[in-house]
């Protein structure tokens, strides 16, 4: 075993439209371009490099007010009723790609 | 330099290499970010690049889905589809689980990402996923069958070669039994490899064959400028009109002619896009041999021999093969 992973996510299907979220639209490349640059890349000779962000969603800041349960096991000690107010996306939030790509 | 963003994935290339640190470097200071350094992995394909050119597949993947559907211990076969065939609602049969038919489709739909040998056969079976029989399994388990032989097989990507797209464009003639709509098919080459690919059942019922091929080339051509806007901002301006071949006379003819005839009157106004396109020499369509049609692989299950052709014009061959001739090894 290299490590542990853990990872908090958001109960994205408990979100109301409107509300909790409203734009969710977030581009990507189409694969025929991907393609179109990976054959475009090899004619000219030339070499691809790959960059991959870490934990890419959580630097999304959010523009909608989003509060969220403590996590199960971390209630703070007596304020257990309290929730969370989230600044940044969480992963399984509808609106996280969406930030991330804005 | 050319940079691809998918989420939180990127690649990118270019000619200018002081660039790529600077481009690393400020990437870095903004994000964490992992340097993956040359492009291996990307989006479950694989990609190894040599000095020759560079190979796409799916060999892991491939092998995943064999073990997933317990495939991994059949008898390989030469073609993913029996030429002739003709799949049909079949009503009769005896339906299967079709839960399990959908995964199978989904499966095959990602790996076509890499091997447009199998697009026609995987949109072919998707057709049937609201009630699939035994019939549709068993075509589904010839797939497989096909992909048991042809593993490490992926789409090369040779340097240097002819600058320009082409583009071939195909359709079959009332191919599906049921509502005799036509498929259309188009395969786009840029130099030796395929980049785009695409195989679909036409959406209305054409009387004839010439309006059937003339329908698949206007559909090519709206790819066909999409991809040449993306290739102009890459810096590859291409001089002159793209060529797209078509194997059928009268539907050439159709694309350059104005004139209305009484028999193609009713085709679609929307269709007439191709002669705008024609009359302003955007594009050219010119006539092809049948046996020279790549993009007759999207449209029918065909003779082994043509199959092996096509897929080989297509660029997509074995990984070892590629070895062999090249004499170089990639790792």
């Amino acid at each position: 075993m290299d490590k542990h992973k853990a990872r908090l996510v958001a109960k994205g299907y408990m979100q109301q439209h409107g509300i909790d979220y409203a734009e969710v639209f977030a581009p990507v490349a189409r694969l025929d371009t991907i393609q179109l640059v990976i054959s475009l890349a090899a004619q000219k000779e030339w070499v691809i490099y790959q960059l991959d962000v870490k934990l890419a969603f959580l630097h999304g800041e959010l523009n909608e007010e989003v509060y969220v349960e403590q996590p199960p096991g971390y209630e703070k000690k007596g304020r257990e009723q309290m929730v969370y107010k989230l600044k940044k996306a969480l992963y399984g939030l509808k609106q996280a790609p969406h930030v991330w790509y804005s | 330099m050319v940079v691809c963003l998918y989420v939180d994935d990127l690649i990118f290339t270019g000619n200018d290499a002081s660039m790529f640190d600077d481009f690393k470097q400020s990437m870095m200071n903004e994000f964490d970010m992992t340097d993956l350094e040359r492009m291996r992995y990307f989006l479950g394909i694989e990609v190894l690049q040599s000095s020759n050119g560079i190979f796409v597949g799916q060999k892991k993947y491939v092998e995943t889905i064999l073990t997933r559907f317990k495939m991994d211990g059949c008898n390989s076969v030469n073609n993913p589809i029996v030429p002739g065939t003709k799949l049909c609602n079949d009503h009769g049969g005896s339906k299967i689980n079709n839960t399990i038919y959908k995964q199978i489709v989904e499966s095959l739909m990602y790996l076509t990402t890499t091997r447009p040998d199998m697009m026609f056969v995987v949109s072919l079976l998707s057709r049937y996923m609201e009630c699939p029989t035994e019939l549709h399994l068993q075509a589904a388990k010839r797939v497989f069958k096909y992909l048991k032989g042809t593993v490490s097989f992926g789409v090369f990507y040779k340097k240097g070669g002819f600058e320009g797209l082409n583009v071939y464009s195909d359709s079959d003639y009332a191919g599906d039994v049921e509502d005799r709509k036509s498929t259309s098919g188009y395969v786009f080459m840029l130099s030796s490899g395929v980049v785009s690919w695409s195989s679909k059942k036409q959406f209305i019922v054409i009387l004839f064959t010439t309006k059937a091929k003339f329908i698949a080339v206007a559909s090519c051509a709206c790819q066909k400028i999409k991809l040449q806007r993306i290739l102009q901002q890459l810096g590859h301006n291409q001089e002159g009109s793209t060529t797209i071949h078509c194997d059928n006379s009268s539907a050439i003819k159709l694309c350059k002619n104005l004139v209305l005839h009484g028999r193609s009157k009713h085709i679609n106004v929307r269709f007439h896009f191709i002669r705008e396109l024609t009359s302003m020499g955007v594009v050219e369509v010119t006539h092809c041999q049948t046996h020279n049609q790549i993009a007759d692989i999207m449209t029918k299950p065909l003779k082994h021999d043509v199959f092996v052709k096509l897929r080989g014009l297509m660029g997509v061959c074995c990984i070892s093969s590629i070895n062999d001739a090249l004499g170089i090894q990639f790792n």
